[in-house]
C-alpha cells in the first residue's frame, strides 16, 4: 500500500497530543521528528494488526487500513453485544469507522443506563444503516446521541427555555463519568489480542471526528 | 379603550376618533396622518395599532436580525417609512435597541426566574469539582460569595429600588444592588481566569456556560442598577467594563476549545481520553450552543451603550424609561415615542 493512505493522512492530521496517545497505546516511544513519528506509528500499528505469518511477506506499510477496520468492526460489534454486521465491498472505509464509533459509544452508554431491548435493537439497526449507502444519508447516529440523552436527565431543567438570556445547556454525560465505563475497551481483559489495535483504530477515528466537529463549529462561527 | 376601526397597523390616536366620527377630521392614509377635513392640514400622526405592536414584538432583539426580518416582511417593509415618519425612533434598528433596554430593565425578574432553573447546578459543582474548589480556595473567596442566593439578593434589591416611591430609598437600594452585583461579577471573573473553563476538560461545558451566564447576569444587574442611579458616565463605564471583560476573557473559540479539551484528555494518563471520545458528539453540540449563547450575551451587553444614547433621543430620564418599560404591558418590545414628537 502506498505511504499515503488514510492511516498516514490521519497520523499527519493528528495533533502532537493525539500522536503521543497513539504511541502510548501502541507501546512505542514517539520520535521527536513529526514525519518520522508518522512512519513509526504506521509501522507499529500495521504490525500489531496484521496476522503474524502474513506480515512476514508484507512490506511494513502495506497492510490495508480496510483489513484492520473489518477486524475492528467485528470487535466493536462484539463489545456492544451486537451481532456482527454484513459489510459489503461497496462500503467505504469511513462508513466502517462510523459503525465502530457508534458501537463504542453504545457500549459506554449501555453501562450507564438500563436500556430496553427495543432501544438496544434500534441502536444496532441505526449503526448498521451507517454501512449502507442508501440508508446512511438519512441516518442520525443513535448511540453517540444516546450518550447525550443519558446526561440530559441530570441537566434536564437547563435544556431549552433559556435562550432569552443567552443561557443554553444541552444534556451531556460528563466525560469523567463515562470515562470509567468507556475504558472497558481499554481493559486488557477485553479482547486481549486486539485491544491495542482497537484502541489505536479508535484513536485514528477520533482524529477524524474531532476535525469534523471543529469544522462544523468553525462554520457556526462564520454564520454568526 | 374603544374599538379603533380606522386602521389595522397604524391607527389614529383615540383622541381623534370623535372628530373622525363626526366628519370634522379625515384620514390621509398615503401620508399616514389625520387631517382637518375642511382645510386638509395636518392634525396628528397615526400610531401603531395592536396588530403592529404584536408584529413588532416578534422581531429579534438584535438590530441586525431585526432589520432583516423587517426587510423580509411585506407588511413591515411597507411601514418602515411610516414608522420613521412618526418619529417613534430614527430607525427600526434603534427600535430593536430600545426594546433591548426595555427587556433589560423590565425583564430582569424574568431573567432571574429562568436562571433559577439551573441555579443549584453551579453551586453543586463548586462543591464537587476539585478544580473549582481549589481555585476558590486559592482566590480566597468564600463559596457563599459565588452562590446564586447572592445574585438573587442583589436582584431583589434592584427590583425593590425600581418599585420604591421615595428617591432616597430607591437610590439606597440601587446602590446595594450595584455593589452586590459588582462584587459577584469580579469573583466570577477571578474564578473564570483561574480555571479557564472553556478549555478545561475537567469542567463540563454546561458548567462553563453557567459560569459565563452568571457573570453576564451580574453584569446586566450592575448596569441596570447604575441605570436606576442615573449617572450616565457610570452607566457607560459599567457597560464598557462588562463588555470588555466579556470580549477579553469570556469569548469562546469553539473549535479551539474542543481541540484543547481533546489534547488535554489525550495527554492524560488515565481513562479521560476514552471518556472524551465517547462524549465528543455531545461536547461538540454543547459548544455549538454555548458559542451562540456567548455571542448573544456579548452582543447584548455591547448594545446597551446605544440604549444610553436613546435616552437623549427620547428625552427621557433613566428613571422615566424604567417606569415606562415596567408599566408597558407587552412581551418584549416597546415602542417609545420621542418627547419631542
Amino acid at each position: 500500500m502506498p505511504e499515503g493512505d488514510i492511516i498516514f493522512e490521519r497520523l499527519r492530521q493528528a495533533t502532537d497530543a493525539e500522536r503521543g496517545r497513539l504511541a502510548r497505546v501502541l507501546g512505542i516511544d514517539p520520535s521527536p521528528d513529526r514525519e518520522a513519528n508518522v512512519f513509526k506509528l504506521s509501522r507499529e500499528y500495521r504490525a500489531s494488526a496484521g496476522h503474524t505469518l502474513r506480515n512476514l511477506f508484507r512490506k511494513e506499510h502495506e497492510l490495508p487500513y480496510r483489513d484492520i477496520l473489518l477486524d475492528a468492526v467485528s470487535a466493536a460489534a462484539k463489545h456492544a453485544e451486537w451481532k456482527p454486521p454484513v459489510v459489503k465491498d461497496t462500503a467505504e472505509d469511513e462508513w466502517l469507522e462510523d459503525y465502530i464509533f457508534e458501537a463504542y459509544c453504545f457500549a459506554a452508554a449501555k453501562k450507564n443506563a438500563d436500556l430496553s431491548s427495543v432501544e438496544i435493537a434500534k441502536a444496532q439497526e441505526s449503526a448498521e444503516r451507517l454501512l449502507v449507502a442508501d440508508t446512511r444519508s438519512a441516518q442520525t447516529p443513535l448511540a453517540a446521541a444516546l450518550v447525550g440523552a443519558l446526561g440530559a436527565g441530570a441537566v434536564g431543567q437547563a435544556v431549552g427555555g433559556f435562550a432569552t438570556v443567552g443561557v443554553v445547556a444541552a444534556g451531556a454525560l460528563p466525560a469523567l463519568v463515562i470515562g470509567s465505563t468507556a475504558a472497558l475497551v481499554f481493559n486488557p481483559l477485553f479482547l486481549p489480542s486486539s485491544t491495542k489495535v482497537l484502541n489505536a483504530t479508535l484513536g485514528l477515528i477520533a482524529v477524524r471526528k474531532r476535525r469534523e466537529f471543529e469544522a462544523e463549529l468553525s462554520q457556526l462561527e462564520v454564520a454568526s | 379603550m374603544k374599538w379603533n376601526e380606522y386602521g389595522e397597523w397604524l391607527v389614529p390616536h383615540e383622541k381623534w376618533l370623535s372628530g373622525l366620527n363626526d366628519g370634522t377630521l379625515k384620514m390621509n392614509l398615503p401620508a399616514n396622518r389625520v387631517i382637518d377635513a375642511a382645510n386638509g392640514r395636518f392634525v396628528g400622526a397615526l400610531v401603531p395599532g395592536d396588530g403592529l405592536v404584536d408584529e413588532l414584538a416578534r422581531l429579534p432583539l438584535h438590530p441586525q436580525p431585526a432589520m432583516q426580518v423587517v426587510e423580509a416582511s411585506k407588511v413591515l417593509t411597507q411601514l418602515k417609512p411610516a414608522l420613521q415618519a412618526l418619529q417613534l425612533t430614527s430607525s427600526i434598528g434603534a427600535l430593536a435597541s430600545v426594546a433591548n433596554l426595555g427587556v433589560s430593565c423590565a425583564g430582569f425578574a424574568l431573567v432571574l426566574n429562568r436562571l433559577s432553573k439551573i441555579d443549584g447546578k453551579l453551586d453543586d459543582m463548586l462543591g464537587k469539582l476539585d478544580v473549582l474548589q481549589q481555585s476558590v480556595e486559592q482566590l480566597h473567596i468564600k463559596s457563599d460569595a459565588l452562590s446564586f442566593a447572592r445574585i438573587r439578593s442583589a436582584a431583589d434589591s434592584l427590583d425593590r429600588s425600581m418599585a420604591a416611591e421615595q428617591e432616597s430609598v430607591q437610590q439606597d437600594l440601587a446602590r446595594r444592588a450595584r455593589d452586590l452585583f459588582q462584587e459577584s461579577r469580579h469573583y466570577y471573573l477571578g474564578l473564570w481566569n483561574k480555571t479557564q473553563p472553556w478549555t478545561s476538560a475537567r469542567i463540563p461545558v454546561r458548567t462553563a456556560l453557567e459560569m459565563e451566564s452568571r457573570f453576564v447576569a451580574c453584569g446586566i444587574g450592575e448596569i441596570q442598577a447604575e441605570f436606576v442611579l442615573g449617572d450616565k458616565g457610570s452607566i457607560r463605564h459599567a457597560i464598557k467594563s462588562v463588555a470588555s471583560d466579556l470580549t477579553k476573557h469570556f469569548a469562546l473559540d469553539a473549535p479551539a476549545a474542543l481541540r484543547a479539551r481533546s489534547d488535554a484528555a489525550a495527554r492524560s494518563e488515565g481513562d479521560e481520553y476514552a471518556g472524551f471520545i465517547v462524549s465528543m458528539t455531545t461536547v461538540s453540540a454543547e459548544f455549538a450552543l454555548a458559542a451562540g449563547a456567548a455571542n448573544h450575551n456579548s452582543m447584548r451587553v455591547s448594545q446597551f451603550d446605544q440604549d444610553v444614547d436613546m435616552l437623549e433621543d427620547l428625552r427621557l430620564t433613566p428613571r422615566q424609561l424604567v417606569q415606562v418599560t415596567r408599566a408597558a404591558d407587552g412581551p418584549h418590545l416597546f415602542l417609545l415615542r420621542s418627547q419631542a414628537a
